[in-house]
């Protein structure tokens, strides 16, 4: 497929009728440098907004919020929102929870995919089957399976229990990690393994000692993957999770609601104390990430 | 004993995922297939058989009618202009490698929000009267009243649209850039040499050599989006109207609020089964798209 | 070996299923052993929480030690903080709190008991989610109890309306009142004065009110706020407030559905109509959205709960300190129309059946009803209304709240319409709402509206 057929039609180089269509824009943003930095510009803006917004808005005064949509807080700069989003709620302990949750289930989803990914792609387990159910998997909604595997969190007797949702988000992360892994295993030229079959290393062996450390910016970005999901996932921490101990972040962000009201402001600073660390760890990790989604992402 | 033990090695590899599947996937998709035909409450499960009439009644249910169109439109828009604008960028920072390293890393910031912060970021954003949006409108003289995005019927179902292009398009962009950067350099350089102009090069090369890893960007953007839940859960409630009713927002409903868990059960099914097909056909579609690029 | 693992798989399948199947037979039968007579005498003896001051710090903390799960509603969360700092300085036990958004309170409950988790010990519940409650088994029958406490619980002292309707399913009680709130009609003095206006005291005036505001401050404030945001609890409220009044009724006297009745369309077609005119735009606008509008002085009336006048007057969150006054909702037109009070929201507290801890769950059930615990959670900023007459009597409420709220409640009482609480109430509020909402939104005619909504209702309830 990377064989451009067109290359040898170059002769007709300049193609005659330049009408003012999509293309004729189009072109105009590609081959216009002004115009690509503007839209670029344009693009970073867009997201950095809402962000940039819910920042000032965790430093307005209550009232502010309240009767001004004014980017910029007008009135004095306040902390009060912090405070209290610190104060009402014990957010320290969300923080604490979600952490345990995503890294737990991060480093359990690795241990499950690499070698089920490496299993299938060097020794064709399952044949074409096993890969479909896979990522049949993550086509399924979450809201569809959530009665029954609640009733199995129930069985185990998991409820209300870090380890409960720890396993679930273990297993509904599992297809996007395999097919994430995928292409790095792919990537690894056959004779490597090969030689070291020839050395007598055993088939984990060689998973363990020679694929893995080649994968290693791989497995990693698929972790910050995982962690992330795991970080943001609402609908079964809602459904699993009962009290304090166990309630994770995004859903204790949703317990600042007064009476008949949400507080947008002690809201906004508790997001935002949140998201900043998972921030620091995208810039921390973003090139690996970028490579992660990028290589594993996209398969002809 | 090593031997076998080496022989049976891979599946030995699959087993825990294979273990995981089961539990995820086949044994809920059992248990709903069984409760779908009953006519099941939440507390008294498998009771009251009645064979396929939860079908029947999901067949003529217009609320559910209108929850899969709303699905369907919102996805395939959603998908299309983010995949549009995800390749757009993508391509004009391939050109602009200095703001590169910046805008790969600020890129991911959306993604990495948590959809709770993002429906409150937009509900801010989107109020009429204390909102950002209608604050400058008003303010600029664009519009002469507020405008009252989530309430009015037309509006609401495009303003979840645009949240969701928010948080997404940085994932298209990201996938597009790395598809992009996958090309081989080869046809490129000797396009140059023959003084091809930049339009004919992405016309005749770039878009040919990456439409396929586009469409399967298409593809699994789609399969998320036709899963939609948070934000209309937390935007708008399926109102005003039906306007913003989804498939997944309204399985929520007739299970967990109505707690008719037979019925929801034949919903699921059915969404299933259409997403199922839909997956299909878009696959199919895709390898003759293939074909008549070549 | 391929035929092994497909044994294997089926092993594991089948197993897999019967687990899923498990909850099902396990709740219903867990609870039956606990006969309610049993559970609740016991408890109801060594109660901490007796009527006599004296007793209230007794030596020996007899729950030292122990936890209870209490499932609250998120605007409660300030309230059940104090009641748990309070009960754990009676009794020393540790009282965790379970907090739900207010419109997730049923479903979390009656998940936890029929999925056999029982994590949960004491639920408030949104009463008209009672029957709901009692269907699935969840709430423990407190007839007995009820018998053996009525000495200090008083239970002539709760206002009816919301003793039996929070409470009662058939013949038995399930539950106590804990806060009971109803909908007045809050309006700003100031932009009602601007115009010249008094504070409607019909539908007809409230909409000329609302009409003459709205137009004459083009965008900068608006006559009326109206909550008409699409979820069972605001939307159906705004609705009740003037369904009521316009003398119509859920159900007629039978129990047939009445939805479609000429009052009820016309309470609909008011609704739509005053809309119109409305801070933009009802369909958008819930709780913050009408908060919001009061509290900037964008909105000139707002149909809201008795305690928005505490609120109103912290200067922390409201421009409009003082300038607000209060009146019962709007008269509806003709023969039929009466002024009423619609129980929008309203609470009550019971005990699970699947607690493991009923000894306990009780004894912290008796310290809410009990009537002094009461008059501190009602004069403290938390959200808990009264549901006791004598707590209106009482100077520290009055005090409280402001005379003329208290005044205005105790109006309200004589005239208050409450929502059903039947076991089907659930399913049929779902089809209410939507069609409210579509008429809002001018999909449907309210004519139309109704009669799609009498219709699926009949359905349902098989008539």
């Amino acid at each position: 497929m990377l064989e451009a057929k067109s290359t040898n039609s170059l002769e007709s180089a300049f193609e005659a009728n330049e009408k003012k269509t999509l293309a004729f824009y189009l072109k105009w943003v590609f081959f216009g440098r002004p115009a690509r930095i503007i839209l670029l510009i344009i693009f970073l803006l867009a997201i950095i907004l809402p962000i940039f917004y819910i920042a000032m808005t965790s430093l307005k005064e209550p009232i502010e919020i309240r009767t001004s949509g004014a980017l910029l807080p007008r009135g004095e700069i306040t902390t009060v929102n912090w405070v209290k989003a610190f104060a009402n709620v014990p957010l320290l302990r969300y923080l604490l929870n979600s952490t345990v949750v995503a890294l737990v289930s991060t480093i359990l989803v690795l241990i499950v995919a690499v070698p089920t990914t490496y299993s299938i792609i060097r020794f064709n387990t399952g044949g074409w089957f096993f890969p479909a159910w896979i990522l049949g998997t993550y086509v399924m909604p979450p809201i569809v399976v959530s009665i029954p595997i609640f009733a199995m969190v129930k069985m185990v007797q998991l409820q209300n229990t870090l380890a409960g949702l720890i396993l679930v988000h273990t297993m509904a992360n599992l297809p996007i990690a395999v097919w994430l892994i995928d292409s790095y295993i792919r990537a690894i030229p056959k004779e490597l393994e090969q030689a070291a079959w020839i050395d007598g290393y055993s088939k984990f062996e060689t998973l363990a000692r020679v694929v893995v450390p080649l994968i290693r910016p791989g497995v990693l970005a698929t972790g910050v993957i995982t962690l992330i999901l795991s970080w943001n996932e609402f609908l079964f921490a809602l459904i699993l999770t009962y009290g304090v101990k166990s309630n994770t972040f995004p859903i204790g962000i949703s317990r600042y609601i007064g009476e008949h009201g949400l507080q947008f402001g002690e809201m906004s600073a508790a997001a935002l104390a949140g998201i900043v660390p998972i921030y620091i760890l995208v810039f921390l990790s973003s090139r690996n990430l970028v490579e992660g989604l990028t290589r594993g992402g996209v398969k002809g | 004993m090593n031997a076998t033990i080496e022989k049976h090695t891979p599946k030995l590899m699959v087993l825990p995922t294979f273990l995981i599947l089961l539990i995820i996937s086949l044994v809920p998709l059992i248990y709903i297939l069984s409760i779908s035909l009953t006519n099941s409450t939440i507390s008294k499960p498998f009771t009251d058989f009645v064979w396929f009439e939860n079908y029947k009644k999901a067949f003529t249910d217009e609320v559910f009618g209108t929850s899969l169109v709303n699905t369907l439109v919102f996805a395939f828009s959603v998908t299309t202009i983010q995949t549009f604008f995800g390749f757009l960028l993508a391509y004009a920072m391939q050109q602009e490698r200095k703001l590169g390293g910046v805008m790969r890393t600020l890129a991911l910031l959306p993604l990495f929000t948590p959809p709770v912060a993002i429906a409150m970021i937009w509900r801010l954003i989107y109020d009429p009267n204390q909102g950002l949006l209608n604050y400058y409108l008003m303010k600029w003289g664009l519009v002469s009243g507020v405008i009252p995005f989530l309430g009015d019927k037309r509006l609401a179902l495009p303003s979840i649209m645009l949240a969701d292009i928010w948080q997404w398009t940085p994932f298209c962009f990201l996938l597009c850039l790395a598809a992009l950067q996958s090309l081989p350099k080869d046809p490129f350089e000797a396009a140059m040499v023959d003084g091809a102009s930049g339009w004919y090069v992405f016309k005749r090369l770039t878009l040919p050599m990456v439409a396929p890893q586009i469409i399967v960007i298409f593809l699994f953007r789609l399969l998320i989006a036709l899963k939609v839940f948070d934000l209309v859960y937390m935007l708008t409630f399926g109102g005003p109207g039906n306007s913003t009713q989804v498939a997944s927002f309204y399985i929520y409903r007739v299970s967990f609020k109505q707690f008719q868990t037979g019925y929801g059960g034949a919903l699921s099914i059915l969404v299933l089964i259409l997403i199922s097909v839909l997956a299909t056909l878009l696959t199919k579609g895709r390898e003759t798209i293939l074909k008549r690029i070549e | 070996m391929k035929k092994l693992s497909h044994i294997l798989g089926m092993i594991v399948i089948l197993g897999m299923l019967l687990a899923a199947c498990q909850p099902a037979p396990a709740p219903t039968e867990a609870p039956k052993p606990q006969a309610p007579t049993a559970a609740a005498v016991e408890p109801a003896a060594p109660e901490p929480a007796q009527p006599e001051p004296t007793e209230a710090k007794p030596a020996e903390k007899e729950f030292a030690g122990q936890t209870l799960n209490f499932l609250t509603i998120q605007p409660h969360n300030v309230a059940a903080q104090n009641l748990a700092t309070w009960f754990e300085e009676a009794t020393g036990a540790k009282v965790e709190l379970i907090v739900v958004p207010y419109d997730n309170v049923i479903e979390k409950a009656v998940l936890d008991v029929t999925s056999g988790a029982n994590e949960i010990d004491v639920i408030e519940y949104w009463y008209p989610g009672l029957g709901t409650l009692v269907e699935n088994d969840v709430l423990e029958n407190l007839d007995q109890w009820y018998v053996d406490n009525a000495s200090w619980l008083k239970p002539e002292d709760f206002f009816p309306v919301y003793f039996d309707t929070f409470t009662k399913i058939g013949d038995s009680r399930y539950g106590i009142p804990y806060d009971g709130d109803m909908h007045l009609l809050w309006y700003l003095k100031p932009l009602l004065e601007k115009y010249d206006l008094q504070a409607p005291a019909t539908w007809d005036e409230y909409l000329n009110v609302c009409k003459t505001i709205t137009e004459g401050e083009k965008g900068e404030a608006y006559g009326c706020a109206i909550m008409g945001a699409k979820s069972p609890l605001i939307l159906i409220g705004t609705y009740l407030n003037r369904l009521g009044s316009f003398g119509g009724s859920f159900f007629d006297a039978e129990g047939n559905p009445s939805i479609n009745s000429p009052e009820a369309v016309a309470a609909l077609e008011a609704l739509v109509e005053q809309s119109k005119y409305a801070l933009p735009t009802p369909s958008a606008v819930a709780f913050d959205e009408a908060l919001g509008a009061w509290f900037s002085a964008k909105a000139g009336m707002v149909e809201f709960w008795t305690d928005l006048g505490g609120m109103t007057d912290d200067p922390a969150s409201s421009k409009i300190v003082g300038e607000w006054g209060v009146v019962p909702l709007p008269k509806g037109p003709g023969e039929k129309g009466r002024v009423v009070a619609s129980v929008n929201a309203g609470f009550g507290v019971g005990v699970s059946t699947g607690s493991q801890k009923k000894d306990l769950a009780f004894a912290f059930l008796s310290f809410i009803a009990n009537p002094e615990v009461a008059e501190r959670y009602n004069t403290v900023v938390g959200g808990i209304d009264p549901v006791r007459k004598s707590t209106l009597d009482n100077p520290a409420f009055i005090e409280f709240v402001g005379p003329a709220v208290a005044e205005a409640i105790t109006a309200a009482h004589a005239n208050a319409v409450v929502w059903p609480t039947d076991a089907k109430w659930f399913t049929l509020q779902e089809p209410l709402t939507d069609n409210l909402s579509l008429a809002l939104s001018g999909d449907k005619t309210p004519q139309q509206a109704l009669d799609d909504t009498q219709k699926a209702w009949e359905e349902i309830l098989g008539k």
